[in-house]
């Protein structure tokens, strides 16, 4: 099993809750090791890792694990999503919805296209709905009012249509097309 | 599974927080796109949440909610053949492209002053202005 010197440098970015002291609990605070499928170690607080339903019903099946694969995760996009679930235990802690709305507000704002897309299906895979909802709003806002080939380069996405399928597609809608934005 | 592609449900989810414009323009991207462009999932959120309570008030407007195969189904036949509601006093349709919802009201409803003084007032029959089942007369108001 790896150990967390594997990445030093994301070990220490995951660690870093840890100025801020935990005022609402006393309580020491259990830290869990996620794994992703390019072998990163994510040491993340118990707290943190138990918004990941996925997570939290592996540690039911199994309680006596100290490391969770993840092998549909890769490491960005799951920085991404803890970073996002640290935020919102604190929020749990102190409720401040105008705070929360800022917060979720500028964390997709600051993120790529591709950032957004990639963060989708770890978000659903770890049943994290919040960030959910955040990210399809922030993809929605990003997608509103583009052409087809605009969004398929946003999403990365084939076409896999054939020219007769896509016209016909494309007539069957044609009213979905008036006033679209330029790309 | 690899999540390079993202699975079905995923955009339909992203689609429902988009409008109806862009979910009928967005079904060209992609067959995933497409499969997610006709879900239940998509079209419930598109349709009024009240839609059952002014449909259920009419014959026609529960006829439809009954028949429809679909949540697309239903959204298109209500932005296409407007259902009368409300006794006939009303007929209530979507606008295609947001979804929002549309009332035309009877002009035999409308306050008017002195409405009932033949001095002021005829009520006149034109030809060009629809006549509901009810032998009323509409002009369009949006909701």
């Amino acid at each position: 099993m790896s150990s967390s010197t594997d990445s030093p440098t994301l070990t220490t970015e995951t660690t870093q809750l840890s100025p801020q002291p935990d005022t609402e609990t006393a309580k020491p605070t259990k830290k869990i090791t996620l794994k992703s499928s390019d072998n990163q170690i994510f040491e993340v607080e118990e707290s943190v890792a138990m918004e990941f339903a996925t997570v939290k019903s592996f540690f039911e099946d199994s309680p006596s694990t100290d490391t969770v694969p993840l092998p549909n995760v890769t490491a960005k996009p799951l920085s991404q999503v803890i970073e996002f679930c640290k935020e919102q235990i604190k929020f749990k802690a102190n409720p401040d919805e105008a705070q929360k709305k800022k917060y979720n507000a500028e964390f997709v704002t600051e993120k790529s296209d591709k950032d957004l897309v990639d963060m989708i299906p770890v978000a659903n895979y770890l049943e994290i709905k919040d960030l959910l909802d955040v990210l399809n709003q922030a993809v929605a806002d990003r997608i509103e009012n583009k052409s087809v080939e605009y969004v398929r380069s946003f999403f990365g996405i084939d076409n896999d249509f054939t020219a007769e399928e896509e016209a016909a597609l494309r007539r069957e809608h044609a009213w979905a097309y008036e006033g679209v934005d330029e790309d | 599974m690899p999540l390079n592609d993202l699975p079905e449900g995923c955009i339909a989810n992203a689609l429902s927080f988009t409008t109806p414009q862009d979910v009928g323009r967005l079904s060209a991207v992609s067959p995933i796109f497409m499969s997610a462009a006709v879900s239940d999932f998509v079209w419930e959120r598109f349709l009024p949440r009240d839609l059952e309570s002014i449909l259920s008030t009419s014959p026609d407007g529960s006829r439809l909610l009954a028949s429809a195969a679909s949540k697309k189904e239903l959204y298109f036949s209500l932005c296409e053949n407007p259902v009368l509601v409300d006794n006939g006093r009303k007929s209530f349709s979507l606008e295609k492209k947001s979804g929002k919802k549309c009332c035309r009201l009877s002009a035999r409803d409308l306050l008017i002053t002195w409405g009932d003084a033949p001095r002021y007032w005829t009520w006149n029959s034109d030809p060009r202005i629809q006549i509901s089942r009810s032998g009323r007369a509409y002009f369009g108001v949006l909701a």
